[in-house]
């Protein structure tokens, strides 16, 4: 078990620093400069000089990406061209709407999804499968986006039932919670239900059911716990869809996250503040599939052994 | 007395049973429907518009459909038909050419790392995982922060951020297929690693990689109109499904069809994209009988 999470710990360090490098490297491909933006219209060609040497843009390359890098793990993290406030701070108080969608997100994508998975593999060749099939099917197929306009259509426009934007309240999660979490319902459903669908044909469950065990205890004692490793894969595969997905749903229901925080920054050349929140999501990915990965070898004990 | 012969099942070619299985798939079939309708009539738009996609007719903004404009016009007059049927052009072109290039670049580098092995393997590897280790959205939003906004750099985007899976598949598929007896055969005839890689390898893993590419196809569209609908991919006034909604949603409330008919286009698209993509996989995997 020991090895098992020291080689999953020591495997994250270069790919880290892989991340790193691709999210330094991209951003420094941006045309422009950093150093004219962060001046500002009206300032004089030494003023710019002199930003550029203090931002450190006259050195060579590698050696701002080292830098960059020293400055990352401290924290340090320069301050915005745009708003002349530290990123660290512009970072912190965007977390906040973000960490609550992708965590709303994940508990209705778990909840709703197993509940349709679950109901669909022990009504297989029902009407209530196929419903929950063709249900799941369009779930993966429907963009985000529009599915946040319809929801504000019918619910913040229509009905008048729920805001449309900003975030705080629960009234506001509710609406960008549905929105986000709605592929990765369906795939949780999908997954859940040919997981049950394998494990409900073995012999185990036939003498369980023969020894007069009830449907339920069948169901969820001997069969959902059988079956819950390939779900927990598949829930923390969705975890990187729904820290991405936060880009467009927080940009249709006008939520200060950190996903339109990226937008903004992409649109008004702020790279330190875009390279930043980039890498403050790719690290939040990679630190819970680590989790997820040490949560299946405590689960599965195979894996912890091998 | 005669002892009739028992009846031999029929032989087929494994493509033929891949057909059967396929046709057999109601939905996948439906899909495929859609998606030859979806591709004639946009490769068709010149011919089919009934009105030029970009021209403003600021006398009649926001009109509901009639018998002049079938599906209304949006916010600046224009045509919504004829804009969906362009906007078709460019979004399948983006999502065809950004598949593509994903499957030719990815197939080949988890060809020669699963074929080669040793160093080689490892780097290609590891940059696919360091790839795979960012949130795929992300990664494209980071790629156009770089490239800046435009079709080609959309492409370019998505397919980088879909080589991945590729490589993965085609390595694995790889791995297992080197051992076998064509290869080695081929091998102390004396042909060419390239050769061999290229006449017998990849032929044999195509299945996978195909099934892969279908549903990629619909990841890609979802993707490229999302970039769109950020601002960040192909730019008004040209007419792209993403950028369509981006410009609807102003109008949600007093012209909601601005809206729903580009998103409800979007949606039927992917969705083809994904039956086909699973009757394909229900086909051409081996384990099913035929």
């Amino acid at each position: 078990m020991f090895r098992h999470i020291a080689g999953r710990l020591a495997w994250a360090v270069p790919v880290l620093l892989g991340v790193s490098v691709i999210v330094f490297g991209l951003l420094k491909l941006i045309p422009g400069d950093a150093a004219l933006v962060m001046a500002g219209t009206d300032a004089t060609a030494a003023d710019v000089q002199a930003i550029r040497q203090q931002l450190g843009l006259d050195q060579p390359v590698y050696v701002q990406y080292a830098r960059w890098l020293g400055r990352l793990a401290r924290l340090d993290l320069g301050r915005s061209a745009v708003t002349h406030r530290p990123v660290t701070y512009e970072i912190a108080s965007r977390a906040r709407p973000t960490a609550e969608l992708a965590a709303a997100a994940m508990v209705i994508a778990v909840a709703i999804g197993l509940a349709t998975g679950l109901t669909a593999s022990t009504h297989q060749h029902t009407i209530w499968d196929a419903a929950a099939s063709l249900a799941a099917a369009v779930g993966v197929s429907m963009p985000i986006f529009w599915l946040g306009l319809m929801l504000m259509m019918v619910f913040s426009v229509g009905l008048r039932w729920l805001p449309s934007t900003g975030a705080g309240t629960f009234a506001q999660l509710l609406l960008p919670a549905l929105t986000l979490g709605s592929a990765s319902t369906a795939i949780i459903a999908r997954q859940a239900r040919s997981a049950m669908l394998d494990v409900l044909q073995q012999d185990y469950l036939r003498t369980a059911r023969a020894k007069g065990v009830t449907r339920w205890a069948v169901v969820m004692r001997h069969a959902f716990r059988n079956a819950v490793i390939p779900i927990i894969t598949v829930v923390g595969l969705q975890l990187g869809y729904l820290l991405s997905g936060t880009v467009l749903t927080e940009t249709v229901f006008a939520r200060p996250g950190l996903g339109r925080l990226i937008v903004d920054s992409i649109r008004s050349r702020d790279v330190a503040v875009v390279q930043s929140a980039v890498m403050v999501l790719s690290v939040t990915f990679i630190v819970v599939n680590l989790a997820v990965d040490l949560l299946y070898a405590y689960v599965d004990p195979r894996i912890r052994f091998d | 007395m005669a002892v009739a012969a028992p009846a031999l099942p029929a032989l087929v070619s494994p493509g033929t049973r891949a057909l059967r299985q396929f046709a057999r798939h109601r939905a996948a079939v439906a899909g495929l429907a859609v998606l030859v309708v979806a591709i004639a009539v946009s490769a068709a738009a010149p011919w089919l518009a009934p009105y030029d996609p970009i021209a403003l007719d600021v006398v009649h903004p926001t009109a509901a459909p009639s018998a002049a404009h079938l599906l209304g016009t949006d916010e600046l007059g224009r045509d919504i038909l004829s804009r969906l049927l362009w906007g078709g052009r460019d979004t399948l072109l983006i999502t065809v050419a950004a598949v593509a290039i994903a499957f030719a670049s990815g197939s080949a580098l988890g060809i020669v790392a699963g074929y080669r092995g040793g160093t080689g393997d490892t780097v290609i590897m590891r940059i696919m995982d360091v790839l795979l280790a960012m949130p795929g959205f992300l990664l494209a939003v980071a790629i156009i922060a770089a490239l800046g906004v435009g079709l080609v750099n959309v492409i370019i985007a998505i397919g980088i951020n879909s080589i991945p899976p590729f490589a993965r598949i085609a390595r694995g598929s790889t791995l297992l297929i080197r051992q076998e007896t064509y290869v080695q055969a081929a091998r102390a005839l004396g042909a060419s690693e390239r050769v061999i890689m290229a006449r017998h390898v990849l032929p044999n893993i195509l299945s996978p990689l195909v099934v892969e590419a279908t549903l990629r196809l619909a990841t890609a569209i979802l993707t490229a109109s999302g970039l769109s609908f950020l601002g960040l991919g192909v730019q008004p006034p040209t007419a792209e499904w993403g950028a369509m909604l981006s410009v609807g949603r102003n109008y949600i409330t007093s012209s909601p069809q601005l809206v729903i008919i580009p998103g409800v286009a979007i949606l039927v698209v992917t969705l083809a994209f994904n039956m086909v993509g699973d009757g394909l996989r229900d086909a051409l995997d081996p384990r099913q009988p035929a």
